[in-house]
């Protein structure tokens, strides 16, 4: 089998059947099936929704030779490497994701009675709305699609609708429904840079403009980028727009918070990533004008990030603020550009992935397993007594994501890091050594913070109650882990899958299709 | 800045962006939710002319441009029921059985949607108010509406050859202002209710930017991506605003600290 356009249209569609699947069991009104029965079904559905999906992307990413181009209906779809390789990190998560979404569930619908299609079909939906993301070619239609996560994603963070949910719904849309306008707004400036009668004036799809990016108007290019960068930069939760992230991450159900801190805050990467490499082509300036944006704001959310991370905060909160401090080192490397730091930087974004599901997943069992224990989620001690297997999970999972060697981010921040050095060798300045200092500092303050707040759940006390670790928990964790081992020591093939290949397509796309200066 | 040689209706349409702002200002000013709402329903039936004129003021009617006036029309008629259900914590008791039968749930919910602004009345009369007393929040608001023009002109001024022309400066001014003066009402208010307004001011700017600077061609996508927002400012004004408030009993910013960012 080779990539196809109808391969892509069904994996676009693999989780909108899963979203509407998930509603069947209600149909034979009079006939119902037993509650125990539908939960089985619709966990199964979206497992095999997901499924489907990554193993359709897995073909096209295998077998991808040039780019796909297709359309349904009026929306036009546009995959080059980039978008495969963006596609192909929301699926791996969502499929660990949709394993641990039935633990999360049956509790939450336990807790108050409720049906479990409405959570499985937004789940779906959400799912449906990432892959949409990185598969558009129009940048307006790429801007609906981040709007459309927004929305099931809002339902999500509040599905337990507890007060705090709530109010972290109540902050997560308002906040990034705020910053979603200046990037219409930035996509309007783009828009209107273009001089009439050229080829991209009534397409606004990003290989036209990349095209003509010579002849676009550079003060509104600018422009354009920087509101971009504040609007989308928002979702991606740059500092100092993420105050939304801690709540969000840290009040939504464990296998949403994987998704949020795994593929959302990719999706508003992705789409920063098209404006960058068009502004790069516009201005013909090496890439300095939005890569000291970038280089900045990487910088800033990783000096903001660590305090929270030193602090005695609940444990998904600390995790949410690795989010920020991760998508600052991902900024800084698309900041510091060069071939190097990009291909560092692109595999950042899938290793952090990863890890951070890892991360929110093997914690949310413990926080499944101990509710009878009764105690207080800031006195969970003794993991490793009671849930071995998830307790090393988290051991090596937060070694990981401190950049620890061997592991997966420990590679790509040495790749980032290596991009950087090198340039301060060929360019030296004052800022980018400053900027290097400020990176390895934070890094290092930060791996002390994590090694704290992980040696108090491990250890200590274990409690008397608890619901011992099932199989079906540990399988998505162990699967995990197995990826965050496997990438710290080598960028791996899978079959027909060249994942080094895909990345080094992926960094050329980001320098507009030439080899990267 | 219009000039002699501007079609009258697009004089007249950058007057009403002109007032736009002064209705933001208006809006930031206003110490009760009610004055906020009104000013709100007036700013919108502003814009939904601006882009009438828009449409049809030039020798080609653009119908994809005429039609997103649908969107601020039915905002600024539906918007005093759907806020009065954001602020209420529990819809108001359905309405009367038709004919001895139970309404449909499609029905009980318009009926109780007509109920909410009488209900939410003293509600909107008790919230409203400002962090920063009034000289200070009109201080900031002129300084905001000069930093709009300023940016405007500065953009427009430089551009050569692009898309954009002079005759965008004053909507571009406008368009900008009313984003800012937005933000500041969403972090000068005390409520959520308030707060929300404030989305919609920047809501009203990002429409005035789409209906007045983007290309023409791009008009229909931009309708469309527009007709997406309102999907957010639904989630948020039916589902969140409502539950938040059950869950807290208060619209009041202070009660919804819980979390902190």
């Amino acid at each position: 089998m080779r990539a196809s356009p109808l391969l892509a249209v069904l994996l676009m569609l693999s989780p909108l059947i899963g979203a509407a699947v998930v509603w069947l069991p209600r149909w034979p009104r009079r006939r119902r099936p037993h509650p125990a029965q539908v939960g089985r079904f619709q966990d199964l559905a979206t497992i095999m929704t997901s499924l489907v999906s990554l193993g359709l992307t897995a073909i096209i990413a295998g077998t991808y030779q040039e780019n796909l181009q297709f359309r349904l209906s009026i929306v036009h779809f546009h995959l080059d490497a980039l978008s495969i390789y963006f596609v192909l990190l929301v699926n791996v998560i969502a499929l660990a994701a949709s394993f641990s979404a039935a633990p999360s569930v049956a509790r939450r619908t336990a807790m108050g009675g409720r049906d479990a299609a409405p959570f499985y079909c937004l789940f779906n939906l959400f799912h449906f709305t990432m892959v949409l993301v990185p598969m558009v070619e129009n940048l307006v239609v790429l801007w609906i699609a981040i709007e459309l996560t927004t929305v099931t994603s809002t339902f999500l963070v509040a599905s337990e609708r507890r007060r705090e949910a709530l109010e972290a719904a109540w902050k997560y849309i308002i906040i990034t429904s705020t910053g979603i306008i200046f990037a219409l707004l930035g996509t309007l400036f783009l828009a209107s840079a273009i001089p009439p009668g050229s080829q991209a004036f009534t397409s606004m799809n990003w290989p036209d403009l990349q095209r003509v990016a010579g002849d676009l108007d550079p003060d509104l290019v600018r422009l354009s980028f920087l509101f971009v960068l504040v609007g989308y930069g928002t979702k991606a939760g740059f500092a100092p727009m993420h105050t939304w992230l801690p709540d969000g991450h840290g009040e939504a159900p464990y296998p949403v918070s994987a998704m949020l801190s795994g593929v959302l805050l990719k999706s508003a990467l992705y789409a920063i990533l098209r404006f960058y490499t068009i502004t790069n082509k516009a201005l013909g300036d090496g890439g300095l004008f939005a890569s000291r944006l970038l280089l900045g704001s990487g910088l800033l959310s990783l000096v903001v990030a660590t305090p929270f991370i030193l602090k005695r905060n609940p444990f998904k909160r600390v995790l949410a603020y690795h989010s920020l401090e991760h998508m600052g080192i991902i900024a800084f490397g698309i900041g510091i550009g060069g071939p190097v730091a990009l291909f560092g930087a692109l595999l950042h974004a899938l290793n952090h992935g990863v890890t951070k599901s890892l991360m929110f997943l093997a914690y949310g069992s413990v926080q499944e397993n101990y509710r009878p224990s009764r105690r207080l989620e800031d006195d969970y001690e003794g993991v490793l007594r009671v849930m071995p297997w998830t307790g090393v999970v988290l051991a090596v999972g937060g070694l990981a994501l401190v950049g620890s060697p061997p592991f997966n981010i420990f590679f790509s921040e040495f790749l980032i890091l290596w991009g950087a050095v090198s340039r301060a060798v060929d360019q030296p300045t004052l800022v980018l050594i400053a900027a290097i200092a400020l990176f390895l500092l934070s890094v290092t303050v930060i791996f002390g913070g994590l090694v704290r707040h992980l040696s108090r759940i491990l250890m200590g006390n274990a409690p008397d109650r608890f619901q011992p670790e099932t199989l079906r928990q540990v399988t998505p964790l162990l699967a995990l882990l197995l990826l965050v081992v496997v990438f710290g020591l080598m960028v791996p093939t899978f079959g027909p899958l060249d994942l080094r290949d895909l990345l080094d397509k992926s960094v050329t796309a980001v320098c507009g299709g030439v080899t990267c200066p | 800045m219009a000039t002699s040689t501007t079609p009258p209706p697009q004089q007249l349409a950058v007057l009403l962006s002109n007032l736009m702002v002064i209705a933001a200002l208006a809006i930031s000013a206003s110490s009760t939710l009610k004055q906020m709402i009104r000013l709100y329903q007036a700013q919108a039936w502003m814009l939904t002319l601006v882009v009438l004129l828009t449409a049809f003021g030039q020798a080609e009617p653009r119908y994809a441009v005429a039609f997103l006036a649908l969107v601020p029309a039915s905002m600024a008629l539906s918007i005093r029921q759907l806020l009065g259900r954001a602020s209420l914590a529990e819809l108001p008791a359905q309405a009367p059985t038709v004919a001895g039968g139970r309404p449909s749930r499609f029905a009980a919910t318009r009926a109780s949607l007509r109920e909410a602004p009488r209900h939410a009345e003293l509600i909107w009369l008790q919230h409203g108010s400002s962090r920063l007393p009034g000289s200070v929040s009109a201080g900031i608001d002129m300084l905001l509406i000069a930093t709009a023009v300023l940016v405007a002109y500065r953009l427009v001024g430089s551009v050569q050859g692009a898309a954009m022309g002079m005759e965008a400066t004053p909507s571009l001014a406008a368009s900008i202002a009313l984003l800012l003066q937005g933000l500041f009402t969403m972090s000068n208010k005390r409520d959520i209710v308030a707060q929300v307004i404030g989305l919609l001011v920047m809501e009203h700017g990002l429409f005035l930017a789409a209906v007045r600077v983007a290309p023409p061609a791009l008009a229909t996508l931009f309708v469309v991506s527009l007709f997406c927002y309102v999907l957010v400012t639904l989630t948020i004004l039916l589902w969140i605003l409502p539950a938040l408030h059950r869950a807290s009993r208060s619209i009041q910013l202070s009660k919804h600290s819980q979390l902190r960012g």
